[in-house]
């Protein structure tokens, strides 16, 4: 079958551009998951193989909750690709906290398509109520990290969003904290609030520091923090509350402003915290992950992958659009809950400890690397 | 919520009853239940020990071995009884509180229980002391001249795990025979069996019950702990080498301290057995059998099988044929039900497995749909893979049985039970093998499950390790 992937693109880039507000139906959210799926069948050669041996495909496919979901350790494994990999804009690989030799690949072909997910979506959620805005980046800019997705999307945020004087204040060195003391002492002497953004980890180090040497700050009313990604393989794990403790310590952020952002290399799409933009627009809700309008997330028993009751735990299972070099419908190893609005992440499905004399995964693989 | 009135605590001589609870929770919806537990203290512990320790010197110290026997044969066969009320409750809460199915709980106390018989105790007391009246008086001692008796310890506390129902009862027994009175701390995932195993011997033969205590707090809790085992002359704990490690830095120097900690186990498949279809469907469903025991939450479990080329059927044949025994196996004894986590695992694992094999030819992949019961992996690969259990099992083809020792050199520390499929004469030399890198059991396929009692556990003596030795030297002697 030969596909207009320039109308295809057109059509998503539309749908992409129509940003946050656009209520994009199940019908429409269905003909371009449809397409999507028909187009990546034929074009991504393993994920065909994998369709086929399941016998799902597009003849057999009607609607977007059937599309095969890829475990997404799957992008470790081999190229889910639809264009040879070497054309692609980009590729984004894990940071492969588990193995370093296998890290998962993601190939953008188009970066547009990428940037026009992320960044009305960012806009929603952490600038519900300005335009430009003062940013602080706990993160390494792009070109020192060419693979890292995290590293292009804060990179893309401050070139479009940041008001003068916005910085990277992690470098090849590391953290620059008297730099980033020195930007917060400044702003807190002015009436300019910020936004400060990077991992959650790059904000413990900054935290610790500054225990350290007894130093708070109080930033402006309306300063903001966006924080990403937990604290696997990390020294030091906290839970949100927590985290957000500490932001409203040491930087006098409140927990209305600090928003958590959740996204993978293996999608094109973020899911971010409800906060912000339910203070600004004035909603009342629970605190919940948001769906661009070109995503869904089911809410799966591991078991069976079929839906589970609402309010009951389970594996998320996103379908993004904007995945539209690679595959649209991603098996995360995420838990979570369906809420009314979006979903609940409750965190990584961590294997339960063994409940036998038989050795531990984790404590063989201890083993064997000493 | 139904909070089951099962005793799943015993403490004979100490009134339980006026003490404040805490509840321990099991499974989900209507099949929840709740069992309630009397808060421990130090305090408690130490009247409970110190109960014990006066009821061992009055009841058991000179009971005659003969009639311990007796004793603990009388409760097993209450226990094999399906009527027994203990039984019928251990059957109808077993599988809500370890999730496995009740089918698998009702097969795994048969099999385990049955082992513990009048004629397995006689046989294991005489395989480890010749001569079992030595735990009754001075005897002669041959070869060496004078006398000898051996002594278990007043008290031993264990501490037990909770992946096989009615391991504990292993425990105990081993004690009784060395007339040891035991405090048991039973396990978080699995409180019950223990407790009710305690109480039939109060029913059976009081005074030998009033040796036996039962107990539950949170593994960890560093002054129960103490408690439990200051007065202990030996302490058992099972467990993962950083529970165990983490109990023995506790124990007091002067108790005897024996851990059985986390070990691997594994299968070698010879040619010579896959030289038919119905030879090669046989070993297959041994082996399936063997995976599937306990959804392979034992010590004995193996976490994957060697298959050597060369026989009429291929590794790869037999790794189709493994699939087939293991959905036979799961229609007869299903797999249990499964927390989020444990499924999570084994979709992801499968997900890897079903893209690697579309990329390469040395890699299949079989499993049960749609849920995850079972998965066979078929993986020419050199490395050691531990399983994330719950019937998954890889299957490595090996050219040569004997190229198995430098595959499993990097795990050595860990190794255990080795079952195999093999004429004898090639069993013997791969025994040899396998001994020197640290195996310590080589049993048919099907047997892996169910050791001997005899079976030098982990590679030392069941009872011979709990007793002292005191000697007579015979003044002829000099």
């Amino acid at each position: 079958m030969v596909h207009d992937v320039a109308a295809l693109d057109r059509d998503l880039l539309a749908v992409l551009h129509g940003g946050m507000e656009q209520a994009l139906d199940d019908e429409a959210f269905n003909a371009l998951a449809l397409r999507l799926f028909a187009y990546q069948y034929d074009a991504n050669i393993p994920y065909h193989k994998y369709c086929q041996r399941r016998g799902q495909t597009p003849e057999t496919i009607q609607h977007w909750q059937q599309i095969p979901a890829v475990p997404i350790g799957a992008f470790k494994e081999l190229t889910l690709s639809c264009i040879p990999p070497e054309q692609a804009e980009a590729v984004w690989m894990s940071s492969g906290t588990t193995n370093p030799e296998k890290r998962s690949k993601h190939y953008q072909a188009r970066l547009a398509i990428y940037n026009a997910s992320m960044l009305p979506n960012f806009a929603a959620h952490v600038l519900p109520d300005t335009v430009h805005f003062p940013m602080l980046v706990l993160n390494p800019p792009r070109t020192m990290l060419p693979n890292s997705s995290l590293a292009h999307y804060l990179n893309l945020v401050l070139e479009t969003f940041g008001a003068p004087g916005s910085d990277f204040v992690l470098g090849a060195q590391g953290l620059e904290i008297d730099k980033l003391a020195t930007a917060l002492r400044q702003a807190e002497n002015s009436a300019q609030p910020i936004c400060l953004l990077g991992t959650s980890f790059a904000f413990v180090h900054a935290i610790d520091t500054f225990a350290t040497c007894r130093q708070t700050f109080k930033l402006p009313a309306g300063s903001r923090i966006m924080d990403t990604g937990g604290f696997k393989g990390q020294s030091r794990e906290l839970t949100r509350e927590e985290l957000y403790g500490f932001f409203t310590e040491y930087f006098g952020v409140p927990a209305t402003h600090c928003v958590n952002m959740y996204g993978m290399s293996e999608f094109s799409s973020q899911f971010l915290d409800n906060t912000m933009r339910n203070a600004y627009q004035g909603r009342q809700g629970p605190l919940a992950k948001a769906n661009p309008p070109w995503t869904r997330t089911l809410v799966v028993d591991p078991e069976t992958l079929e839906p589970m009751p609402r309010g009951q735990r389970g594996l998320l299972l996103h379908y993004d659009l904007a995945n539209r070099n690679s595959v649209v419908a991603i098996l995360t190893e995420d838990v979570g809950l369906e809420g009314e609005a979006g979903f609940t992440l409750l965190g990584r499905a961590q294997g339960s400890e063994v409940r036998g004399c038989s050795v531990a995964i984790d404590e063989m693989l201890l083993a064997t690397q000493r | 919520m139904a909070t089951v009135e099962a005793p799943s605590y015993f403490f004979p001589g100490w009134d339980a009853g006026t003490v404040a609870t805490t509840s321990l929770t099991f499974g989900t919806g209507p099949e929840t239940i709740c069992l309630s537990l009397p808060v421990l203290t130090p305090d408690a512990l130490h009247a409970v020990s110190q109960y014990l320790l006066t009821a061992q010197a009055q009841h058991l110290a000179c009971r005659p071995i003969a009639e311990i026997v007796e004793v603990i044969d009388r409760v097993i066969q209450l226990w094999l009884d399906p009527q027994y009320p203990y039984r019928q409750q251990t059957e109808a809460f077993l599988p809500i509180i370890t999730r496995y199915s009740a089918p698998m709980v009702r097969h795994g106390l048969d099999t385990l229980l049955q082992a513990f018989r009048k004629d397995a105790l006689w046989r294991l007391l005489q395989a480890e002391f010749g001569d079992p009246y030595v735990l009754d008086t001075f005897r002669p001692r041959p070869h060496a001249g004078g006398y000898t008796r051996a002594y278990g310890p007043r008290l031993i506390t264990h501490v037990f795990s909770g992946n096989v129902p009615a391991l504990p009862a292993w425990s105990l027994i081993c004690a009784l025979l060395v007339k040891s009175a035991s405090l048991g701390k039973s396990a978080s995932e699995e409180p019950l069996f223990a407790a009710l195993f305690a109480r039939s011997f109060w029913d059976v033969c009081p005074e030998m019950g009033s040796c036996l205590a039962i107990g539950w707090w949170k593994g960890g809790d560093v002054a129960l702990e103490a408690a439990a085992f200051a007065p202990a002359e030996a302490v058992i704990a099972y467990g993962s080498e950083a529970t165990t490690r983490d109990i023995q830095r506790r124990v007091p120097p002067q108790a005897h301290f024996l851990a059985y900690s986390h070990k691997l186990s594994f299968g070698v498949i010879g040619r010579e057995t896959l030289s038919s279809t119905e030879q090669a469907i046989q070993t297959a469903h041994q082996a399936a059998y063997g995976v599937s025991m306990f959804d392979q939450q034992g010590c004995v479990s193996p976490h994957l099988l060697y298959v050597e080329h060369g026989g009429v059927l291929s590794p790869k044949e037999f790794a189709a044929l493994l699939a087939q025994e293991m959905a036979t196996v799961h229609a007869a004894w299903p797999r249990g039900t499964l927390p989020l986590e444990d499924s999570t695992t084994i979709r992801h694992l499968r997900g890897t497995y079903e893209f690697r094999q579309l990329n390469d030819d040395e890699v299949l992949l079989f499993c049960s749909e749609p849920g995850t019961a079972w998965t066979v992996i078929y993986e020419d690969t050199l490395t050691f893979t531990p399983s994330c259990l719950n019937r998954t099992v890889r299957v490595h083809p090996v050219d040569d049985i004997t190229d198995v020792a430098v595959r499993l050199e990097p795990v050595r520390a860990y190794l255990q039970t080795a079952g195999v499929a093999l004429s004898p004469p090639r069993r013997q030399a791969l025994a040899d093998m396998l001994g020197r890198l640290g195996v310590t059991r080589v049993s048919a396929l099907d047997r892996m499950p169910w050791p001997r009692l005899t079976w030098h556990h982990d590679g030392r003596c069941n009872l011979l390790d709990l007793v002292r030795w005191t000697d007579i030297e015979d003044a002829a002697d000099g």
